[in-house]
């Protein structure tokens, strides 16, 4: 069994607050598939507020009661409407149930404060928050300093108790976010480029898993997950380590270390799985897409990548702003993403690419593709070079400047390089990096067989321009002359205009005199 | 056993915060100086006051696209080009916002470049010459950012409810905008006794002085421009309810109701200070969510199964009433009174807070804490039933499957 692990970390005088973040080290990655969406709900539920009456070691039992009856009624209600799916013509136990439903609610609305400034830590004029990600699940919170030994006892007793009071709201919560905002284009390159790993998988594919997570399932998961053998703690204050150890100590040293907080096994994928490509209509805006599979954060090339896209795409006089937007105005907006989904295991370096009016994506494909060669293979210039080291210098002082950035950053150098000091080391290292490593780096890892291409189109009816609008209602009278039905039709002038987008607006709009001759009323 | 294991980063030596200093240069320009020298880095931010008649009728997205056309033209002898490359080469980081009655930018640098980041604020401010060549292209690229906002129906409603005709552009207002609109916007504007300059970090007074003497020293102010005598009012509940439809295909509209609520005339900022900690997460409100988003409270609720937009709508404004009317009790203030001074300690833990504090102050909307810990009971619930009344919600539904009956529309605008 490992020990608890707490990292106390910076020690600033002239606060008269502290900043505190929670790191659990898992995340979703290690989520099984039947738990899909239980970082995030723990992130809602558990520590999106603190009522006292969830932290009150003489209520669990009833709260307990309540919740049991919840999630019983939940998952009645769940299977009738699966049944009811079945058998539409079969007598219905909905408004029973619902009515249930609706009574066991208000006992539990009940056994809680109606009055303002509830909330323990609001009431003391703190904040928190807590965010899911790939990699971990952090807790963020700030309270006045004199504070500190309530805050320890609040997290310690939260984390006994587990209370999970708030999950149906948290997962009608999060079931309506991915319902309404559907797969994100980012979501499908991590599909496209890591498959099968669980840093590929898409949340809103796991709706149906979700909806069946039960409340008793997501605390016995939050006892494993939670477990204090996965935990450091950032701890951003004014007065010195001495007198704040003693209360961690006493409060969270104490917490049960659950035996099976081991970390799951993932799945490896290599990084050179071949040019992969997708195309796909989706919202409203078409972009370009391009991902290369990267090592993780603690792989020495991995700093050399940082500065690569820092190079690339960090502000707006570097190279991808400057050339495809500004000088060739082939682009909109050009921009990069970094360990996408996270950073703890191989993941992507993602480019995301928005063609402006008349620019189709082959071109700007390209003209990236031009820019990740001349990367790779010619000389940085000085000034450039200086430009992303200032960059990233200020960048890291402001970080330094502010007690939540420096808790988020330590808490993510912790979880995905697997130690806080990675992100001093980096800072370190990089004043002795040079260009050649930089561009080694490029070339051993922003190569075709890394990449995954995804060109993104908005469906038919979606942001067309006037031409591809014209085109469109070509297509489909052309199709309306030869196909009767009209979903085959659509489909039709749908692939038709989406391979159409390919071309400028000049060879597209030729190709529109082309095909409304067609639609020429034939003479006698 | 279960240990502790500890690591330092080491201490870092740090003086307390030294309190705000403000002076005022000849010109007109308030300066607030917050000396702290914990790191090598200075921040500034420049606050510009936009008001109602800056925008004249049918200009509906002029400060929007006054903002995009500023920051893409020459600033004094430098090319666009070059000025981007000056703040990128040495690592400048700088933030445009534009919210209701501001325009700002903040800047952050190495304390190092702390001259050549004011000489640049100061020539993208005062030296900029409006570049008439990008007027069609960023008229455009205003009007695509916005659509683009409208691919969320959340968004698109929370937009149609800004009240800042300047920040919400419109097809026929970006269309109606000239050059010399643009110009006279500038003029009206951009003038320092309507602007105010928060400096934070490792400068010392004297030297704050110095650099802003030398940087902004020479704004002087453009010939006086009238407020127009016709200004284009905030926009009018007719365009609600929005019946915004899913942009995904397939996946069913979000209903959604959305109530955004100002703060009335003349309410202390005392009062607007403590039912800013009640009022939201109140539990009497729930379901409804309320936030606070710059200085407003917004209320939003979303429908459940089958409902009806007026019914959505109903439900909001009822839950809303019922909190207005119900108040608060002796109890709930003196709460609010303890917290506040402890959440003011939160302030030393984010420099930009303490410069919006501090930006507060200058601009008379600061909080007095003696005044604060004197609110009575009736004063603060006076304040709720005034801020909460119906006739102030600029109120909307998206996703709505059918328009609201024209007798339960939300109240057409404030008053």
């Amino acid at each position: 069994m490992r020990p608890l692990v707490i990292a106390l970390l910076a020690e600033r005088r002239g606060l008269t607050a502290f900043h505190a973040t929670l790191v659990f080290r898992g995340g979703r990655a290690e989520e099984p598939t039947a738990l899909a969406g239980a970082t995030d709900l723990l992130a809602s539920a558990l520590f999106g507020a603190s009522w006292p009456e969830d932290l009150d070691p003489q209520r669990t039992a009833a709260l307990d009661a309540i919740l049991r009856q919840e999630e019983g009624l939940l998952e009645s209600i769940r299977l009738e409407r699966l049944r009811q799916r079945r058998d539409p013509a079969g007598v219905s136990q909905l408004p029973a149930l619902e009515a249930s439903l609706a009574t066991t609610q208000s006992r539990l609305k009940a056994a809680f404060a109606t009055s303002p400034l509830a909330d323990l830590y609001a009431a003391k004029g703190g904040s928190q928050s807590a965010e899911a990600t790939a990699d971990a699940l952090y807790a963020h919170s700030a309270l006045p300093q004199e504070a500190f030994d309530f805050w320890c006892r609040t997290e310690a007793q939260r984390l006994k108790t587990l209370q999970l009071s708030r999950f149906s709201q948290a997962r009608a919560a999060l079931l309506a976010d991915l319902n309404q905002s559907g797969g994100q284009g980012l979501a499908l390159i991590r599909g496209a480029a890591l498959p099968g790993h669980p840093y590929g998988r898409d949340l809103a594919n796991n709706l149906p898993a979700l909806e069946a997570l039960r409340w008793s399932e997501l605390r016995a998961y939050a006892r494993r997950a939670l477990s204090p053998d996965r935990l450091t703690l950032i701890l951003v204050s004014g007065t010195p380590l001495d007198n704040l150890l003693p209360l961690v100590e006493r409060h969270l040293g104490t917490l049960p270390v659950h035996p099976a907080g081991e970390d799951a096994v993932l799945p490896e994928i290599p990084s050179d799985l071949g040019d992969r490509r997708v195309q796909a209509t989706h919202g409203s805006l078409t972009s370009l897409q391009v991902g290369w599979r990267i090592p993780p954060r603690s792989h020495p090339d991995h700093l050399a990548l940082q500065v690569a896209a820092q190079l690339l795409a960090g502000g707006p006089s570097a190279r991808l702003p400057q050339r495809l937007v500004q000088q060739k105005e082939l682009a909109r907006e050009a921009r990069l993403r970094l360990d996408v989904p996270g950073g703890r295991l191989p993941g992507l370096l993602v480019a995301e690419v928005v063609p402006a009016e008349g620019h189709g994506l082959a071109e700007l494909e390209r003209a990236l593709h031009s820019e990740i060669l001349r990367l790779q293979q010619e000389p940085i210039a000085p000034e450039e070079w200086q430009r992303a080291v200032a960059q990233l210098e200020t960048g890291h002082l402001k970080v330094l400047d502010s007690p939540a950035l420096l808790a988020t950053t330590l808490g993510r150098a912790w979880a995905e390089g697997g130690d806080w000091r990675v992100a001093d080391r980096e800072i370190q290292r990089l004043r002795t990096l040079g260009p050649e490593t930089v561009q080694a780096a490029a070339r051993a890892w922003l190569r075709p067989s890394h990449r995954t291409t995804a060109w993104l189109e908005p469906t038919l009816d979606e942001g067309l321009d006037p031409l591809d609008a014209e085109i469109a209602k070509v297509l489909q009278a052309l199709a309306a002359t030869r196909i009767e039905d009209p979903a085959q039709r659509e489909h039709l002038a749908a692939e038709g205009l989406r391979q159409l987008r390919m071309l400028s607006a000049e060879e597209r709009a030729r190709t529109l005199k082309l095909l409304k001759a067609q639609l020429a009323p034939v003479k006698p | 056993m279960k240990t502790l294991c500890l690591a330092g980063l080491g201490v870092l030596t740090l003086q307390a915060q030294q309190p705000a200093q403000t002076f005022t240069l000849p010109n007109g320009l308030r300066v607030v100086h917050l000396e702290d020298h914990e790191r090598p880095l200075v921040r500034v931010l420049l606050h510009q006051d936009l008001q109602p008649g800056d925008t004249p009728a049918g200009h509906g997205g002029l400060a929007a696209l006054a903002l995009r056309l500023l920051d893409r033209s020459d600033a004094g002898d430098l090319k666009a080009t070059d000025y981007v490359r000056l703040l990128d080469g040495a690592g400048i980081q700088v933030d445009r916002t534009l919210r209701p009655g501001a325009l700002e930018w903040r800047l952050v640098a190495r304390s190092r470049d702390q001259d050549r980041a004011l000489g640049l604020l100061a020539d993208r401010v005062l030296r900029t010459v409006l570049d008439p060549q990008l007027l069609e292209f960023q008229r455009l690229a205003c009007w695509q950012e916005e659509l683009r906002l409208q691919a969320s129906p959340r968004a698109t409603l929370r937009q149609a409810l800004t009240p800042d005709p300047g920040l919400r552009p419109t097809l026929q207002g970006l269309a109606a905008i000239s050059l010399e609109d643009l110009l006279a916007f500038k003029a009206k504007v951009f003038r320092p006794e309507r602007a105010v300059l928060v400096l934070h970090g490792d400068l010392g007074l004297e030297q704050a002085k110095r650099l802003v003497m030398l940087s902004l020293g020479s704004w002087t102010a453009p010939r006086f421009v009238a407020p127009d005598p016709h200004p284009l009012p905030a926009p009018a509940a007719e365009t609600m309810p929005l019946a915004v439809a899913s942009r995904e295909p397939g996946r069913p509209a979000q209903t959604l109701a959305q109530a955004l609520i100002q703060p009335p005339a003349g309410l202390a900022p005392e009062v607007a200070a403590l039912l800013g900690l009640l009022v939201p997460g109140d539990p009497a409100a729930l379901p409804v969510q309320v936030g606070m988003e710059d200085s407003c409270l917004v209320a939003a609720l979303d429908a459940g199964p089958g409902e009806s937009a007026p019914a959505l709508w109903s439900r909001l404004t009822a839950h809303l009433e019922a909190l207005r009317q119900r108040g608060f009790t002796q109890a709930d203030l003196d709460r609010a009174k303890a917290a506040w001074p402890a959440r003011l300690s939160l302030e030393s833990l984010d420099p930009e807070r303490q410069m919006t504090t501090a930006l507060d102050q200058a601009l008379g909307r600061g909080v007095a804490p003696d005044q604060l810990q004197a609110v009575s009971l009736e004063a603060l619930n006076t304040g709720l039933r005034r801020w909460l009344d119906p006739a102030g919600y600029r109120g909307g539904v998206t996703g709505a499957p059918e328009p609201r009956p024209s007798d339960q529309q939300p109240p057409r605008n404030q008053p």
